[in-house]
């Protein structure tokens, strides 16, 4: 979101300079806008409004994620605890605290036309994120290796018939009932609670595990059948949020070398800082959803 | 041309969240040192404190002490290493508006979850309800407990398990199938270990060995009689469930048009005009053949594959044992 | 340049400007197709995004018709001794690639995209938007999006045509066609449908993309790009309502890409959040779904409530009536919108208390629009009414509008809704607001801007005998569907019991007719645009600030940002002549600043 002059601001100001009579301005001042402050004021809440919108988008996620535990806390409480890493996601947060730490201080050094401290807080930020992404490779690794990977891959997962042409039955008539006078109708009393559950999201309201959970580590053999069916759908959440938001990591890489590219050419001064500011909001926002992810998904007992 | 030829004069700009100081645009502001340190090590002492807190069990408060942690985290970045303290307010309340609708969101969802949790019915149930007649199950049900004559308590498994004497051996994974065999076959192993692996790796719940259950996989109660000296049979048979399939346990699939799910199980009997099929679960199923969209075998197992994967040799060779001791139960 | 010595002469003497042809303008101003795709001007912007999405509206037209010739009959594969599996997969793919393409493709992009990048920075008197070339990205990404709807177009197009002739088995990879319907239930969409799911969710992700970055640019625009004098309570409403609507395309369209992207986990990778089967829940995809798709509808509906404003008042010459309540009713409709999504759910096993606040605050919703009706009518009344072609749809809104909503609320009443849900009913009501009000906002819109956008007017005559065209085959066709729904008539249906035969054969009839309509308005257009006659810069004598620049505008807008006005003063216009439009009026104290230079009013 760069508002460096482009060819339609620049042909704007050889067209008409010389019955314009334009005091000078900055080369980055973009020529619909009328001041560098108003310039600068238009980028941030831009950014700002952007931010808002990532918020929504890992607030499905997080949505999914609260409705899924409400309904299951023992999957959670068992799979968590055996398969995610305490130290490893703490080890994780503490990086990317770092890094955040690092792009402020970034920020600040191009407000001080600090360029040398700039490219090292830049430096260092990459580094944190890359740091951030290896802890996730191994921790993703771990996953492959004890077969907890999503979908199918998973030892948890309960399998449906694969989806091929070929196994899609005919189309079917459903069979002729008319000679039943009342079907179709459903008396009242016949609706009753159900004794077995089929599984489903919210089947522990219908059945409740016949157990009570209060030792420390669960195994799966003491999950409530309704429950073990879903065990696997937890790693899908997991690897669904995680996934997310390493993805908006590596975006954030990229977002800071193009950055650090910048800097190295000398752009960046206390008159226009404007992109590390706002790739510093982008990757604080990075850290802020990573603050909920972490005691969500990793501090669960 | 007099009016025409003035020097550009600017507006002002007339937006809401002018401010700052004239040279510098509201939030351009420098932060200064000791506040981003002091913010840091706050977050990394609350980040402490939150791990901290998490391993003590406050029951259902602990998920709101982790959050209550993160608001307090989360407001110090966005304040202090966003800037939003010397920023506009009104791009913080954009955030603040942002967060506002995620909780509306999952708080409805939430809400609504929860109420409709209990009207979950089974789905014979549906098909009762709308007329179609559903299949009419003529036994079994959920499943029943089991008995095994001397079955182990839970912590006598854990107890067994916890002293394998083959732990850190490689496990049958790693292995290829001739070694895991040979090393198997020369293996004695140990009836009660593998009584409680038997137990622990879920063997129990699908194959029978008392005569009085009701069967769902093969019943093992006499396998070694059947099979008498043929200790390679029994590998196979956990190593590569699916190379030989049992006589009357091929698994069947049948699509029904009365509901979504096809009925997977071993065909048990079959008469003019019907079939009766019973699944790894033990729920018999009869129902009419008029009913059926869709019938074909499958070529592989009900067994799934690799349930032997993170044993040892010594494991498998127990469990052999333990299958020996069901059919001569005197023997040590 | 003579307009100095002009100046000095006697009335009109603003007159003899309009008539000086613009000698650049922003459609001649750079030459070649490289500057129009690399184009950083809103106004260009604007125009290739008209020209896509009016032809992704031809496109979703041409299923319209499809689906309904086929409803004709209530019986047609067996009258015709067609394949009947292939039919009826043939007729789900009809209505749903109808939905997915009008939604996503046509209605949500077409004001905001269209007029909002067209007209907003003009009316603000400013040389562009805040962020041009985010906007030109909002472009190509819009494009990107639509080739995965083509290509899902193709697959279906390559299989059902194959298929007809008896080759079935030729699919493109990712799958053939659409058939779950444009709302893609789970678990249908994420398990057993073999169409083009996947590729059609990408593309609806993409495009939501779109959307949000074009609301990223109006709201920092209409925050920080506003001309000194004008506040926010003196902006046109227009404004208002692309505000409005930008808020919800912020808040909501990120749902809607979190769910799409949960679609496709789902697909490819069987997560299994969706599917009961393996433990999962298809309400709470519902739940994730509507929370974006209710406020959508409101995307669609408070730009062109927008544009209604600025028609009636202009052509009523009267200052619009509760400028202050039609201002603070689109924000009310903006953020009630997001609390009452539940009430598409009513039937689908959501639980009855949540049921209930839905049906509750949705009747609260009816209440801001009802308040804009009010005040366009207290508008109209002893108004100086002209009956140009703009007008015509205005008025058309207006009363389509109303039908529309006040149907809404027999769907909204929760008892009532058990009946009417996924009857023709819903058709019917959902087609008057979208269609019947927005399609006709746009078609005002259009036909209002044209000449500034264009520079040319259209023949005035034929743009209002196809707005009766239109308005007659709109009722022909949406009307019977009301009945039909009470009835008990099922939509998504292909065969259909024989007694609602008749009111399908209207249906279609009116579908037909306004078909023709709209190509009697496509032609309208582009003959004004071959020959239409050069436009004034104020045809209609408004006063929002896009009529105090040449017809089309110059490549910068102003040169100057103009002082403001109350942008309802339409008395400091007078009308002269059909070619100079109307003019400033002199006889009043004179305006902010004289004519300036290069034909421009500029101050």
């Amino acid at each position: 979101m760069s508002t460096a002059s482009d060819t339609h601001g620049a042909a704007a100001v050889a067209e008409h300079g010389d019955g314009h009579g334009h005091v000078h301005h900055s080369p980055h001042l973009a020529h619909h806008f009328d001041s560098p402050e108003q310039q600068f004021m238009s980028a941030k809440l831009g950014m700002w409004v952007f931010l808002g919108t990532e918020v929504l988008m890992f607030g499905g996620l997080f949505c999914a994620y609260s409705v899924y535990r409400r309904a299951h806390p023992q999957v959670f409480e068992f799979a968590a605890h055996d398969y995610l890493s305490t130290k490893l996601g703490a080890l994780n947060t503490i990086i990317l605290i770092t890094s955040s730490l690092t792009m402020a201080w970034g920020v600040r050094c191009a407000q001080l036309t600090q360029l040398k401290g700039l490219k090292i807080c830049l430096v260092l930020t990459l580094m944190g994120a890359a740091g951030f992404l290896v802890v996730k490779t191994i921790e993703y690794t771990n996953k492959w290796h004890e077969h907890v990977w999503v979908g199918p891959s998973n030892r948890y997962y309960v399998a449906r018939p694969p989806i091929t042409y070929a196994s899609l039955p005919p189309r079917t008539i459903l069979p002729d009932n008319s000679a039943d006078a009342n079907a179709g109708t459903a008396d009242a009393a016949q609706i009753r609670p159900v004794a077995s559950g089929a599984g489903g999201l919210n089947s522990n309201y219908a059945n409740p595990p016949e157990t009570v959970f209060k030792e420390k580590d669960l195994t799966y053999d003491q999950l409530a059948p309704a429950d073990q069916k879903n065990v696997a759908t937890f790693f899908s959440i997991y690897f669904l949020m995680t996934g997310l938001h390493g993805i908006h990591v590596v975006v954030g890489m990229g977002l800071i070398t193009w950055i650090l590219i910048r800097a190295n050419k000398g752009e960046f001064s206390s008159e226009f800082f404007t992109p590390v500011d706002l790739v510093g909001l982008y990757w604080h926002l990075v850290d802020l959803i990573w603050i909920f992810l972490f005691p969500l998904l990793y501090l669960i007992k | 041309m007099s009016s025409l030829a003035q020097s550009n004069e600017i507006p002002a700009p007339v937006a809401d969240d002018v401010g700052g100081d004239g040279h510098h645009p509201k939030g351009a502001h420098a932060v200064p040192r000791r506040i981003l340190i002091g913010v840091y090590l706050l977050l990394c002492f609350f980040t402490v404190i939150t791990v901290a807190v998490a391993q003590i069990d406050l029951g259902p408060a602990n998920i709101w002490v982790a959050l209550f942690v993160a608001v307090i985290k989360s407001s110090l970045v966005v304040l202090f290493f966003m800037h939003i303290w010397w920023d506009s307010p009104f791009n913080g309340f954009v955030l603040i508006a942002a967060m506002f609708f995620v909780a509306l969101f999952i708080g409805i969802s939430m809400l609504d979850t929860k109420e409709y949790g209990p009207n979950f019915q089974a789905p014979e149930l549906f098909q009762e309800l709308s007329g179609n007649t559903p299949p009419v199950p003529t036994a079994g049900g959920s499943l029943p407990a089991m008995e095994i004559p001397g079955a182990l308590a839970q912590a006598q498994v854990d107890d067994l398990w916890n002293h394998d004497p083959s732990k850190g051996q490689p496990t049958i994974k790693t292995m290829k199938y001739d070694d895991v065999v040979a090393a198997a076959l020369a293996d004695k192993g140990d009836r009660h270990l593998g009584m409680a692996l038997f137990q622990k790796q879920g063997c129990i719940k699908c194959h029978t060995v008392d005569e009085k259950d009701l069967p769902r996989a093969p019943y093992l109660g006499n396998v070694t009689l059947r099979h008498p000296d043929d200790p390679i049979y029994i590998f196979q048979s956990v190593l590569q469930p699916s190379a030989v399939i049992a006589p009357g346990y091929t698994t069947n699939v049948f699509k029904l048009s009365t509901q979504q799910d096809p009925i997977e199980g071993f065909l048990v009997s079959e008469t003019a005009d019907t079939f009766t099929v019973r699944d790894v679960n033990g729920q018999v199923t009869t129902f009419p053949k008029s009913f059926v969209t869709l019938h074909k075998t499958r070529p592989t197992s009900l067994m799934t594959e690799g349930l032997a994967n993170d044993l040892t040799v010594h494991d498998l060779a127990s469990i052999y044992a333990f299958l020996n001791s069901l059919s001569h139960p005197s023997e040590e | 340049m003579s307009s100095t010595a002009e100046l000095e002469h006697a009335s009109p003497p603003a007159a003899a400007i309009y008539l000086t042809p613009p000698e650049d303008n922003y459609l001649t101003h750079d030459k070649g197709v490289m500057s129009w795709i690399f184009t950083l001007d809103h106004k260009r912007i604007g125009i290739l995004y008209m020209g896509t999405v009016l032809s992704f509206f031809l496109v979703g037209g041409i299923f319209a018709l499809s689906l309904r010739t086929e409803l004709l009959w209530y019986n047609t594969p067996d009258k015709f001794h067609l394949d009947k599996e292939l039919t009826l997969n043939l007729y789900n793919n009809m209505f749903t690639l109808h939905g997915a393409i009008m939604v996503f493709l046509f209605i949500i992009p077409a004001i905001p995209a269209i007029m909002g990048n067209l007209i907003l920075p003009i009316m603000l008197g400013a040389k562009d938007v805040a962020f041009p070339r985010l906007n030109l990205m909002s472009l190509w990404i819009y494009w990107i999006g639509g080739t995965f709807f083509l290509y899902v177009l193709l697959g279906g197009v390559l299989h059902y045509g194959f298929a007809m002739f008896g080759h079935p088995n030729v699919n493109l990879p990712g799958g053939m066609g659409l058939d779950t319907g444009w709302t893609f239930y789970a678990p249908y969409s994420t398990t057993k449908s073999l169409a083009g799911v996947v590729p059609a969710t990408l593309g609806a992700f993409v495009v939501g993309f779109s959307s949000i970055l074009t609301g990223v640019n109006f709201i920092t625009t209409l925050h920080i790009l506003r001309p000194k004098g004008m506040t926010w309570f003196r902006m046109p409403l227009f404004l208002w309502g692309l505000y409005a609507t930008s808020i919800i395309q912020i808040l909501a369209t990120p749902v809607l890409a979190i769910t799409l992207l949960l679609v496709v986990a789902e697909r490819t990778m069987h997560v299994g959040i969706f599917d009961p089967a393996i433990g999962g829940d298809p309400v709470l995809f519902q739940h994730f779904f509507w929370f974006y798709s209710h406020p959508a509808v409101y995307i669609m509906i408070l730009p062109a409530m927008g544009v209604i404003s600025e028609l009636i008042t202009v052509f009523s010459r009267k200052h619009i009536f509760g400028y202050n309540f039609i201002a603070f009713s689109s924000i009310a409709i903006a953020l009630l919108g997001f609390l009452v999504w539940g009430h598409h759910m009513f039937v689908s096993g959501q639980s009855p208390m949540t049921d209930s606040i839905f049906s509750f605050i949705t009747f609260s919703v009816a209440i801001p629009s009802a308040v804009k009706v009010f005040n366009w009518t207290a508008t109209l009344y002893r108004g100086s009414i002209r009956f140009k072609t703009p007008m015509l749809y205005a008025l058309g809104f207006i009363l389509l509008f109303t039908v529309g909503g006040l149907t809404g609320l027999f769907l909204g009443a929760l008892s009532t809704d058990v009946p009417l849900h996924d009857t023709y009913f819903v058709v019917a009501h959902f087609h008057y607001v979208m269609m019947g009000s927005m399609l006709f906002a746009f078609l005002g819109g259009m036909y209002y801007w044209f000449p500034k956008i264009f520079g040319k007017m259209y023949h005035e005559q034929t743009g209002q005998v196809a707005a009766l065209v239109v308005f007659l085959g709109f009722n022909l066709a949406f009307f019977p569907q009301f009945i039909a729904g009470t009835q008990g008539m099922p939509r998504r249906w292909a065969t259909y019991p024989e007694q609602y035969q008749i009111y399908h054969r209207f249906s279609t009839a009116g579908a037909y007719l306004m078909g023709l309509g709209l190509f009697i308005v496509a032609g309208n257009w582009i003959h004004a645009l071959k020959r239409g006659n050069k436009a004034p810069p104020n045809p209609w004598g408004g006063n929002t600030l896009e009529w105090h620049c040449t017809s089309p505008p110059p490549y910068y807008n102003f040169k100057k940002t103009p002082a403001v006005d109350d942008p309802y003063a339409l008395g400091a216009w007078e009308y002269v002549s059909e070619e100079q439009g109307w003019v400033p009026r002199h006889s009043e104290p004179p305006p902010l600043a004289p004519p300036g230079q290069n034909v421009a009013i500029t101050h």
